[in-house]
């Protein structure tokens, strides 16, 4: 649902291109930080490129960084948490794995709060959105291995390793339920009138 | 990240001139190209060449000026460069200049 670009990701792949020595020149392509590292709030790493200008007899090689392409502007620049700048408060869920990648790692951890600039409950809620999504196997970073299932999303609340399967699940007065999702998210949009249902 | 064929060879350097502020933030790879630069077997690779180091503190961007023995100069703005770029560059054009010299010695 939600799948706009949340932190600035300009610049996070590193690449490095690295042409013949014996043509132009050297030219690579790096990361590298512009002037406004110190100001704290919004720092953005541009791309660095190596340049050499030849007058005469003197070589200048200096490094130069490209200016970033414009990123579109947040619904509401000012609040600090990305969340609240995009208005997605109480608009995701485990499913919406193009938000959730955003703040974790490559081997699937979750990053921390003060490189995210998340606000606490935001962050509680997207580590359990992510612990969500790894249980039910939608993301793409190998956390556990068990044989495939069927329904996934009925293992999202408890560890896959820790739960066995309700064979007899009981008549209406002495259900064993079955819990799925968290409450952290219950305040999440609906559009029934019906609560969040946690208890299957 | 320590050169990877070894010292530098200043064979067709004439001098050196690594001019930077240390107390600016940007200037670690200047210094660290300057250290590749001075040490004990860069220096011995060539005896006639000079390596000068001006320190100055009135805030200025960080520059190596490089003159070789046939009157070409080379200047580096060192504040966005790294060192192995730096180092890269010095290489290609030393042996550029004297490709046969290079490959007898190193034979």
């Amino acid at each position: 649902m939600a799948a706009r670009c949340v932190l600035q990701s300009a610049g996070t792949a590193l690449r490095s291109v690295q042409s013949d020595l014996s043509s132009k020149g050297l030219l690579q392509r790096t990361l590298g930080l512009s002037q406004l590292t110190f100001l704290g709030s919004a720092p953005c790493r541009g791309l660095r490129q190596v340049v050499e200008k030849k007058d005469g007899k003197t070589t200048v090689i200096e490094g130069v960084i490209e200016p970033t392409s414009e990123r579109p502007q947040p619904p509401n620049p000012t609040a600090s948490c990305p969340i609240y700048r995009w208005n997605l408060q109480n608009k995701y869920n485990y499913t919406d794995v193009l938000l959730l990648s955003q703040f974790i790692r490559s081997d699937g951890g979750m990053l921390p709060r003060r490189i995210t600039g998340l606000c606490a409950q935001e962050h509680t809620k997207i580590a359990v959105c992510v612990q969500m999504a790894h249980r039910a196997g939608e993301l793409d970073h190998p956390r556990n291995k068990y044989c495939l299932l069927r329904c996934y999303r009925y293992l999202t609340r408890y560890s896959v390793n820790s739960v066995k399967p309700i064979y007899k699940t009981g008549l209406k007065w002495c259900k064993k339920r079955m819990t799925v999702g968290h409450p952290a998210l219950k305040n999440n949009i609906r559009y029934s009138p019906k609560p969040l249902y946690i208890k299957h | 990240m320590a050169a990877s064929r070894g010292a530098v060879v200043l064979k067709t350097v004439k001098k050196i001139i690594v001019q930077f502020c240390p107390f600016e933030s940007n200037v670690r790879s200047t210094r660290e190209f300057l250290i590749m630069v001075g040490s004990e077997k860069a220096r011995a690779t060539n005896m006639n060449c000079e390596v000068i180091t001006e320190v100055k503190h009135d805030r200025s961007q960080p520059m190596i000026d490089i003159t070789f023995l046939d009157g070409e100069r080379l200047v580096m703005k060192g504040s966005r460069i790294t060192t192995q770029e730096m180092l890269s560059a010095l290489q290609t054009r030393c042996s550029a200049k004297h490709p046969q010299a290079k490959a007898g010695d190193k034979k």
